[in-house]
């Protein structure tokens, strides 16, 4: 399983990113979901760009498998985040990105602006893969 | 139509079974309708929605990359 998060998700919504049929299913999280679906609904930033589409974006991230990319279900991750929280003094986000890569032995890969300081080196202790674009 | 042979468990063909039979179907238009539920084709995008993606994915900095530093359940701790 391959992990964006809500930078490169929106990109496998439009057929822009790929992966090979062996690596499983696009995936995001649900927090990075929520964030991609939380700025479109946002209309400063939906009603900034040239095309006057809010809605139908709003409608294709709203609506992700049928545009090739999957969400994980949090609730199965519910306890292993919650441990990672309190060990590593995570929040929300990064506890779930990273119960979702142990639980789903998948590989990470965010955009370098999505990448918090402290988490190359937790990837590394967590025996996890993180690819930076 | 493809024809295909897959392995079931007993277990499986009994709840297959069963659902096709509240459904007054067949074992083969249930599976039929799982795979369409769980592995739907990929749908068409508008391309004037796909333009508009790129120029989100272009501004993606500019637009949403603080949008959420005051969240402490959302941040990106730098």
């Amino acid at each position: 399983l391959i992990l964006f998060d809500d930078h490169l998700a929106q990109a496998v919504l439009i057929g822009h990113r790929h992966v090979a049929p062996e690596d499983g299913p696009a995936t995001t999280t649900w927090g990075f979901h929520y964030r991609l679906i939380r700025a479109l609904t946002d209309t400063s930033i939906s009603g900034s760009l040239s095309r006057a589409t809010p809605q139908r974006m709003l409608q294709v991230a709203s609506d992700p498998v049928r545009y090739g990319l999957h969400v994980v279900d949090p609730r199965e991750l519910t306890t292993t985040a919650a441990s990672l929280a309190i060990e590593h003094r995570l929040n929300l986000l990064t506890a779930e990105l990273l119960a979702a890569a142990q639980v789903h032995e998948a590989e990470v890969v965010l955009t370098e602006r999505n990448v918090g300081r402290r988490w190359p080196a937790l990837f590394d202790e967590l025996g996890l893969t993180l690819t930076i674009v | 139509m493809h024809r295909t042979n897959i392995y079931l468990t007993d277990e499986q063909v009994e709840r297959l079974d069963a659902a096709a039979a509240r459904s007054g179907t067949t074992r083969s238009n249930v599976l039929r309708e799982m795979i369409d539920e769980h592995l739907p084709a990929r749908a068409e995008l508008d391309p004037e929605v796909v333009a508009a993606f790129v120029e989100l994915g272009e501004r993606w900095d500019e637009l949403v990359g603080d949008m959420f530093q005051d969240d402490p359940d959302l941040r990106i701790e730098r």
